[in-house]
């Protein structure tokens, strides 16, 4: 089998969802960032915007994941009515994902990572372009909470860019960017601009890269389970042999006799009816004796023709006993139904000659038959 | 618990083929000739998370002395299975009477017994020392009658295999189709109270099978019409007269290409319906003689009044759209020209294949292209011999051994079966197709054609 390649629609939809998220990541930083009148932006929606919703996103994902509910961010955005008909849940999902429940969970669980990853995407390019363009003050302001209780927090989200001492905060720096509103100070633009590099970083960590990973997993994952349902559909039964036979090679075949033309003994080891034996007796005329099969034939000069059902197969049993005779003979096999005797088909025939060809000097007879 | 089955019985008698039908496997060796299996083959068989084992056995070649044997040992009839079981251990016994040795080694192993005959061949007094022999192993068994040539002598056969047998069937391997071998499989199923859940998980396996095969080949089917129809081979050259020179390898090359890539999709739908081994006589996409030659792609695909409807129809719905737009103000001319448009230019564009066309490259030289195919019967052509093909697989078994011969189907007829919606929403998308556009709900439109015959379509 070629290579499965994915299908269109199960492209299009993550490419179609993928520029929307982008879009509209960008769209909701440059909004947000574009601060008030004065470019000031709140340093705590920020990282509401950067840590805490992608953070909150990411572990709602894991959690629906975990509880195998098959919803999330791609499914409640598929239900949405403004899609194309095929694009339908219903009508997408059980057809064109094989029906197979692991594999839809599994491209669900990857859409919506990558929507999580290219809304962070887009907010990244948005705060990279505003960065560019534009001097953004970064203030805080609270009622309730003073610099000495932010600092720790902060400092906890700093750790994993512990190396990258510039993108640290300080309490120092976050007291000259607290804001009140009301009363007239003067922050240096200098310094409030300097929490670019921290939100930077927090939105890379928190964001971007736990995102990331999970799109390679979620990818991986449903790549896996993709190659998986086809392979279950393709090889899903699996035969383990032991034992292994081939058709053997033709032996020698035994001469075909039509006439016999000599006084015969007729062994019926077939246990053929009269009809049987008349019609032998028409075609070669009337046996000197006639045996049954187990009963012991005496040693004669005359011929020996041993009949046999025709369409049965030549055993063992006969075999063994055609080699303790002391002279051979013929082996006459014969087709019969209650209409009487008819003609011996060509593989029955064949079967026969190949069974007689293995004993020395034996004859196929076929009294009456073309040859 | 793994369910056991050893096929016993006459030589000759099919039981290879029972075998090989039920394990859906066409590598066993099955001939005419008999004393073909000489040794046991034992396959187990998995379908998802269940299994079953089939044991091939030879045939019965002494019976007589064999029973005579069994006779002396066991006086009595609670004697009879160890008897059995002396038997297949006896050096004397395995070199006087090695077939018998080997059919009854898995039996006396806890094997329930599948034992075929002929029925349509006289019932003869000699097969009752092989059922004694059987009885005396004290194992389930069944009788299955195997009405090889016809089924004259099934009557008789079930009169005298009852005697010996709490179930008798008749089962042709050669001819059972999917439900007849489930039936077959279920009714294993009450031989022996330990293995009822495991046949019946493997009874349920299986037609799931059934419907993932079928689901996977609208999938192989959907990719190869989407390749082959947009598929064009692309060559650069330096001068004009290149390009010209070029021309008969690339066309042979593209053609070439087609045909092989139709070959692997058949091969590839042969083994999802576990086919390893067979050949089939669907010839080559009829390029070969004659490139040009169009007329012969009737055989597969639709005649030329055909093709033309089938691009009016599409036309025509696509024209409705226009019409919808102008909220019916165009009193229908869009689907009616988008009719006439499309089912002309199919009536008149039905010998038109592939084209050559030579392009300048803004960096110098040229790009000679060979392709797509431009004909609006090329899909269907590839529909139909991928369609009849796939009947033909759905209705064979893995017994056997002959060339799979596909009859040149009318895939108009099949179409015709389709609903007006079904057969619009096809004539659609391939019209997309022959123009190279992407069409995204192609296994849903292909899927009416798939449904088999047991979920309401002809076959």
């Amino acid at each position: 089998m070629t290579t499965p390649r994915i299908q269109h629609a199960t492209m299009q939809i993550p490419l179609m969802f993928g520029v929307l998220a982008l879009l509209a990541g960008l769209t909701a930083t440059l909004v947000f960032l574009g601060g008030d009148d004065q470019g000031r932006v709140n340093l705590l929606y920020l990282l509401l915007l950067f840590v805490f919703i992608p953070l909150a996103g990411l572990l709602l994902s894991l959690l629906l994941l975990v509880l195998k509910s098959g919803h999330g961010l791609a499914s409640w955005l598929l239900a949405l009515p403004c899609w194309p008909r095929h694009w339908h849940p219903q009508a997408f999902l059980a057809d064109r994902l094989s029906g197979s429940q692991l594999l839809r969970r599994a491209w669900l669980f990857y859409v919506s990572q990558l929507v999580g990853f290219c809304l962070g995407v887009g907010s990244l390019l948005a705060f990279m372009l505003i960065l560019l363009g534009t001097d953004v003050s970064f203030v805080w302001r609270s009622t309730l909470l003073q610099a000495e209780d932010l600092v720790p927090v902060l400092q906890l989200l700093a750790l994993p860019w512990r190396f990258w001492p510039e993108a640290q905060p300080s309490l120092a720096l976050l007291q000259m960017s607290q804001d009140f509103r009301l009363g007239a100070q003067m922050h240096d633009a200098s310094v409030l601009g300097q929490w670019w590099r921290f939100a930077l970083a927090a939105q890379c960590t928190f964001n971007l890269l736990p995102r990331g990973i999970m799109l390679v997993l979620a990818l991986l994952s449903y790549r896996y389970r993709y190659q998986q349902s086809l392979k279950s559909a393709a090889v899903s039964v699996v035969v383990s042999r032991s034992g292994h036979n081939q058709v053997p090679a033709p032996g020698p075949l035994a001469n075909l006799a039509q006439h016999l033309g000599k006084p015969y003994l007729l062994l019926n080891w077939a246990q053929a009816a009269a009809p049987c034996v008349d019609y032998i007796s028409r075609q070669c005329g009337a046996a000197q004796a006639t045996y049954q099969r187990g009963e012991a034939v005496p040693s004669s000069r005359h011929a020996l023709v041993v009949l046999v059902k025709g369409w049965e197969p030549p055993m063992g049993e006969l075999l063994d006993y055609l080699q303790t005779l002391p002279q051979a003979g013929y082996v006459l096999p014969l087709d019969w139904d209650e209409q009487g005797v008819k003609p011996l088909s060509s593989g029955h025939l064949q079967e026969w000659r190949r069974f007689t060809g293995q004993l020395g000097g034996w004859s196929v007879l076929q009294p009456g038959m073309p040859a | 618990m793994t369910p056991v089955f050893a096929v016993v019985g006459h030589p000759n008698k099919g039981k290879s083929a029972i075998v090989a039908t039920l394990a859906q496997d066409d590598s066993i060796a099955i001939s005419s000739q008999s004393g073909t299996t000489r040794v046991n083959e034992t396959l187990r068989v998995s379908i998802a998370e269940s299994q079953y084992t089939l044991v091939d056995t030879p045939g019965f070649q002494r019976p007589t002395p064999v029973l005579a044997w069994l006779q002396a040992k066991a006086g009595s009839a609670e004697q009879r299975a160890d008897a059995v079981a002396s038997f297949i251990r006896d050096r004397h016994c395995q070199q006087a009477y090695p077939d018998e040795v080997q059919l009854l080694t898995p039996i006396v192993n806890g094997a329930a017994i599948l034992y075929v005959v002929d029925g349509s061949r006289p019932y003869g007094a000699e097969y009752e020392t092989e059922m004694e022999i059987l009885r005396w192993t004290g194992q389930p068994s069944m009788a299955l009658i195997n009405p090889i040539d016809n089924d004259a002598y099934v009557e008789p056969w079930t009169q005298a295999l009852r005697q010996y047998f709490k179930v008798v069937k008749v089962f042709n391997p050669m001819a059972a189709d999917f439900d007849k071998r489930m039936a077959v499989l279920e009714s294993f199923a009450h031989l022996k109270d330990d293995w009822t859940a495991s046949l019946q998980a493997v009874v349920a396996a299986c037609r799931q099978q059934r419907l993932a095969q079928q689901q996977a080949s609208l999938v192989l089917l959907a990719n190869l019409l989407t390749d082959l129809c947009s598929y064009q081979l692309r060559q650069k050259v330096l001068t004009k007269s290149q390009a010209e020179l070029l021309r008969p390898v690339l066309e042979q090359g593209f053609f070439q290409a087609i045909k092989d890539q139709e070959a692997k999709a058949h091969t590839a739908l042969k083994k999802l319906y576990q086919y390893h081994h067979l050949e089939s006589d669907i010839y080559d996409l009829p390029f070969a003689d004659n490139l040009f030659d169009t007329k012969q792609w009737i055989i597969w695909g639709l005649n030329r009044k055909q093709l033309a409807l089938a691009a009016a129809i599409a036309g025509a719905a696509a024209g409705a759209l226009i019409d919808v737009g102008l909220a019916g103000q165009s009193l229908l001319l869009g689907a009616l020209g988008g009719g006439l448009l499309a089912g002309g230019s199919a009536w008149f564009g039905a010998e038109h294949i592939a084209d050559y066309k030579i392009m300048g490259l803004p960096v110098g030289g040229y790009e000679v292209r060979q392709g797509p195919m431009g004909n609006r019967n090329f899909p269907y052509v590839l529909l139909g011999r991928f369609l009849f093909l796939a009947q033909a697989l759905r209705q064979r078994n893995h017994a056997r051994r002959d060339l799979l011969q596909i009859e040149e189907g009318d895939l108009a007829a099949q179409l015709d079966l389709l609903s007006t919606g079904q057969k619009k929403a096809l004539h659609a998308a391939f019209d997309r197709l022959a123009r190279h556009k992407t069409v995204t709900n192609l296994e849903l439109v292909l899927q009416p054609l798939f449904t088999p015959a047991d979920q309401g379509r002809p076959p």
